[in-house]
């Protein structure tokens, strides 16, 4: 008789004693598997996104800071450094940069001034309408259209830093030009406009009530002379940019001087990204940071403490398998009438351990595929909630 | 009795194999942190370009610079209209996404194309041409609104943009773009280079004759109907000051006492216009022993002539104007 066969037959019989086995071993070994998959999914999302952006330009701190500020948006960047700095970068032809403003929210999601460069750097494809084209354009991370409901054509509105700041800008309300692809990273749940869009909310730029071609009503004047109309408060400053308006949008100062809070720097090769390291060592208004340096220095304190709970989990687990074997042991110790009929019967020695050998085979099946699936749910659940509150 | 001697041994060993087994198992992934042989080589943005290249420019010279230099590699265009001037021109939506899907921007400088900080381009794809001589872009010191055409009111103010009204500077505007055709496509740059020495030998040529006709003039008052010249003025070294009237205007008392204070402590003998002034303008003008002179600014391409082409009949006009003076007592 087949010893597989006998070993099924066994299985089914004592269907509570296998199953429970086999949910012990499975919850055994679902755990560390969950968590190996969620740390090995973290890091390779993190240097895979660190890879992509190799130097962030921004200014002096802590660069961990400005390095997931560049990467994730979520930290605040050090400070600000001024736009004249992607000028100066670019002086040195050694390499390509972006740059971005990522002060301001928009219903919770953070708000990225950037250029079409962004885009293409990374990969980042649109599925639903365009790229934004003019000032108060807007395109949306696909989470965030999930999130909010939001189509092409919606309106978003950008808020301020301090709604307490009566002196600061007014919020803006921004136009959806499109919705990008899923790209399983951070994009997803931002929310990316032209950087002049963002400098407007800064207070940088505004569009207003035009005060020289027209009369000026007496209640909007502040005082007049011939070369100067000063406005009062009561000046209409538009809080969307519309095609009507669009025109009277206007910036003041020096772009040279607007706010940065980074750069993403992507260097020609090796050599150019060696000299721009060294342009920017010393420097006391600006510091270079190596994406990939800080993120494995943040995983070397992640898996740090990894390392205390795989200790944990191998206490465990041991502990678990010599139950387990116990377990076998005696139940192969108490089926000895078995096995002696069996003999009996004329059934070789090796016919038995070929039979438990198919019955552990079967177990360790059972409990890989429980295992699995087990580790599967928890992967998805722990992956969903760990995107949403770490990055 | 025997039977429990016979399987003893083989249930030991296995019981050994299971635990060892599992044991194994669960001890895979001790050290499989973090990422081994990471390449820290860096991406630089790759392009694939297709042949013609699509080139866009923010005005018409820029637009004949760069097609005298590519050839038939590139297809240039300047996609706004030829009554508007690009300066105060707004491109539809459409256009900019056109302008955001070039493969190369040609942008003027010197703050030129207001429209550029209304909508979004990608920063790679463009070329600011006047970038390399920044420190010589002049500063305008007016501001005054006032309109023309169908654009509506504008200010001059910022830097005055005509730079290709110097042939001086067009040529480091043509240097600017022969470099980056030539790093887009490298395997065509002996065509570029070839094309480049020859638009360099007629700017030169041009250059060339422009000072020797304006030798004499130099530090001469030389007025301008319009402040666009400056770029021009500054390299033949003209005394020139500008008012702000438009080809085809009629002036008011006002316009003439502002022009009869300016020809007191600035004894101008030509004006420099765009296009032709009104009749009663022009005589004016000649009332005061002024001759208006049209020299085009070409920031949009009239009657199907190219950049040299206009250039050379504002040459000739100058010079017409300059020789009647010279007979005339």
């Amino acid at each position: 008789m087949n010893a597989l066969y006998l070993a099924w037959k066994y299985w089914t019989h004592y269907r509570f004693r296998s199953g429970t086995l086999t949910l012990c071993l499975a919850l055994t070994f679902c755990a560390p598997l969950t968590l190996k998959w969620i740390t090995s999914g973290f890091e390779k999302s993190l240097i895979r996104r660190a890879e992509l952006t190799p130097m962030v330009l921004g200014s002096p701190g802590s660069s961990i800071d400005l390095t997931l500020h560049a990467l994730y948006f979520q930290t605040q960047a050090p400070s600000e450094i001024s736009y004249s700095e992607v000028d100066a970068l670019e002086s040195h032809q050694l390499g390509y940069s972006v740059p971005l403003f990522a002060k301001y929210q928009a219903r919770g999601f953070p708000l990225v001034g950037t250029t079409l460069d962004y885009f293409s750097q990374r990969g980042l494809s649109i599925t639903k309408g365009a790229l934004f084209v003019t000032l108060g354009d807007c395109v949306i991370g696909a989470e965030v259209a999930d999130e909010l409901q939001l189509n092409v054509g919606d309106s978003l509105l950008a808020t301020t830093e301090n709604v307490f700041d009566i002196a600061g800008a007014y919020p803006l309300k921004m136009k959806i030009r499109g919705i990008l692809s899923t790209s399983g990273g951070p994009d997803d749940r931002a929310v990316f406009a032209d950087l002049k869009t963002t400098w407007i909310l800064d207070g940088i730029g505004h569009g207003h009530q035009d005060l020289e071609s027209s009369p000026v009503p007496e209640n909007l004047t502040f005082s007049q002379s011939q070369t100067q109309i000063v406005a009062n408060a009561a000046l209409n400053q538009y809080t969307e940019i519309t095609e009507s308006n669009l025109d009277s949008f206007h910036f003041h100062g020096d772009m040279g001087d607007y706010p940065l809070t980074a750069v993403l720097i992507f260097p020609d090769n090796q050599k150019s990204r060696a000299l721009l390291l060294g342009r920017y060592e010393g420097s006391e208004t600006t510091q270079i940071s190596i994406c990939l340096e800080e993120v494995r220095g943040l995983l070397g304190m992640v898996f740090r403490a990894k390392q205390f709970f795989d200790l944990n989990h191998a206490l465990f687990v041991g502990v678990s398998i010599l139950f387990l074997t116990l377990t076998l042991a005696l139940s192969w110790k108490l089926r000895q009438k078995e096995f002696d009929t069996l003999h009996q019967i004329g059934s070789p020695g090796s016919f038995v351990i070929k039979m438990l050998v198919a019955e552990l085979v079967l177990l360790l099946i059972a409990s890989a595929v429980l295992t699995a699936l087990l580790s599967a749910a928890l992967y998805g659940i722990a992956s969903s909630l760990l995107k949403n509150s770490i990055f | 009795m025997k039977s429990k001697n016979t399987f003893s041994p083989y249930l030991h060993s296995l019981g050994v194999l299971v635990t060892a087994t599992l044991l194994a198992g669960c001890g895979s992934d001790k050290n499989e942190n973090s990422a081994g042989n990471i390449s820290e080589t860096s991406s630089t943005p790759s392009q694939s370009l297709e042949l013609p290249i699509k080139i866009l420019t923010v005005n018409y010279p820029l637009e004949f610079f760069a097609s005298r230099i590519a050839g038939e590699l590139a297809d240039v265009s300047y996609p706004g209209t030829a009554n508007s001037d690009p300066a105060y021109w707004t491109p539809s939506t459409e256009d900019a996404q056109q302008y955001q899907q070039a493969d190369l921007v040609l942008l003027n400088g010197a703050g030129y194309a207001q429209w550029l900080d209304k909508f979004s381009l990608p920063r790679k794809n463009q070329l600011n041409t006047g970038a390399a001589f920044r420190e010589q872009w002049i500063q305008e010191t007016e501001s005054v609104t006032h309109s023309h055409g169908p654009d509506g009111e504008h200010t001059h103010t910022g830097f005055a943009t005509t730079l290709w009204l110097d042939p001086m500077q067009a040529i480091q505007q043509a240097g600017a773009i022969r470099s980056t055709l030539s790093r887009m496509l490298p395997e065509s740059s002996r065509t570029f280079d070839q094309n480049h020495r020859e638009l360099i030998e007629e700017l030169n040529h041009l250059d060339s004759e422009l000072g020797n006709l304006l030798a004499e003039q130099i530090n001469e008052p030389w007025l301008a109907s319009h402040p666009v010249y400056q770029y021009f003025g500054r390299r033949y070294e003209l005394n020139l000051r500008s008012v702000h009237w438009e080809p085809g205007q009629e002036l008011g008392s006002s316009d003439w006492e502002e022009l009869d204070q300016i020809l007191e402590e600035h004894p101008a003998k030509w004006m420099l216009w765009e296009g032709e002034p009104a009749e009663t303008v022009a005589s004016g003008l000649k009332d005061r022993g002024i001759t208006p002179v049209v020299f085009e600014i070409i920031s949009t391409q009239s009657d199907g002539k190219d950049y040299l082409e206009s250039m050379w009949e504002n040459f000739n006009r100058l010079q017409t104007s300059i020789n009647k003076n010279k007979k005339s007592p």
